[in-house]
């Protein structure tokens, strides 16, 4: 078994793999999924450290049900968004105290939000920005411009129609563009 | 050119998340190492649950042969069949005689027929007269 996460082996094989006692497997897996849950979990909760604790328990769910594992039903990716999108949400409303619905959509720029904008490159005023918006619309925007995923994969993922998708990627577009608005032309947008 | 606040096209917002997706901080060492020693300890439960598969080769030579009988038979539905026809037969043979001397008058309605009022003794193989009366025939 290629230690390597471009191994040509699929997901699915890797998880019967795994359930069997196959290291390498766990380490393809390890090595192919990590990175995107990670990200996932720093876009959504714009903490290094608490993107790494919900990778690691992400992770940690996905070997545990590798023996009931059935292949062909879901995406081993698709899975662990849903699992990492979960445990993200768990930790925003431990830090806020309020359900999704109580979000309300972001206000104007504070001072100290621009003062960072003003010292930071594009993609940090992208990523402040997409920090912004309401939990599902970023969870949204992450899922379908950082994690490429396509609208249905997004729907899948967050278990909402199709067109419950495309409504909240309208609005967090909308919400990214008049946070970025004010800095068009210093950021070259 | 007077620009009125105007959203940003889509494209332009795709590129400039494009950008940041380029960006993404790869996992570190440290997260990978605790992701593997987790995939590790859970493997490790695996095989501590999992029973013996070494098979017991006396038991997988019965198991073959008594799979081959099996389908030799019909399977469980000629084997049970089997027993049950196995099982009459025992009955029959073991049974007096005059058990079914009455037994079959009464089907065909003869004029030995038991009637009615004694249906037990259709069912019961080991029905015997004297075994009811005491007395010795």
């Amino acid at each position: 078994m290629p230690f390597d996460a471009n191994s040509p082996v699929s997901d699915d094989a890797l998880m019967v793999l795994f359930a069997n006692g196959d290291a390498q497997a766990a380490a393809v897996l390890a090595h192919r999924h990590t990175g995107r849950v990670l990200a996932l979990a720093q876009r959504m909760l714009g903490d290094r450290a608490e993107a790494e604790d919900v990778a690691q328990g992400a992770l940690m769910r996905l070997w545990k049900i590798a023996p009931d594992w059935r292949q062909g039903e879901a995406k081993v990716s698709t899975w662990l968004y849903r699992v990492a999108a979960n445990l993200c949400t768990d930790r925003l409303r431990r830090r806020r105290g309020t359900d999704l619905e109580g979000i309300p959509e972001p206000e104007d720029e504070t001072p100290s939000a621009e003062a960072r904008m003003m010292a930071r490159d594009r993609a940090t005023a992208v990523q402040a920005a997409i920090e912004r918006l309401p939990e599902r619309q970023r969870l949204a925007m992450s899922l379908r411009f950082l994690q490429e995923l396509s609208n249905p994969e997004v729907a899948d993922v967050m278990g909402l129609s199709v067109e419950a998708v495309e409504s909240l990627l309208a609005r967090g577009k909308r919400a990214l563009s008049a946070a970025l608005e004010p800095r068009r032309a210093e950021l070259g947008i | 050119m007077n620009r009125a606040r105007d959203e940003i096209d889509d494209a332009a917002l795709e590129a400039l998340m494009a950008e940041l997706r380029d960006r993404a901080d790869p996992p570190g060492p440290d997260l990978l190492g605790r992701v593997m020693a987790d995939a590790q300890a859970v493997q490790a439960g695996f095989a501590q649950a999992a029973p013996d598969p070494a098979p017991d080769p006396a038991a997988w030579r019965r198991g073959a042969w008594i799979g081959r009988l099996l389908d030799a038979l019909g399977g469980w539905k000629g084997v049970s069949t089997l027993a049950a026809s196995a099982c009459v037969g025992l009955v029959v043979g073991l049974a007096q005689p005059e058990t079914f001397a009455g037994f079959m008058p009464a089907l065909s309605g003869g004029a030995d027929s038991l009637g009615t009022g004694d249906t037990l003794a259709l069912f019961d193989p080991f029905y015997d007269e004297a075994t009811i009366t005491g007395e010795d025939l």
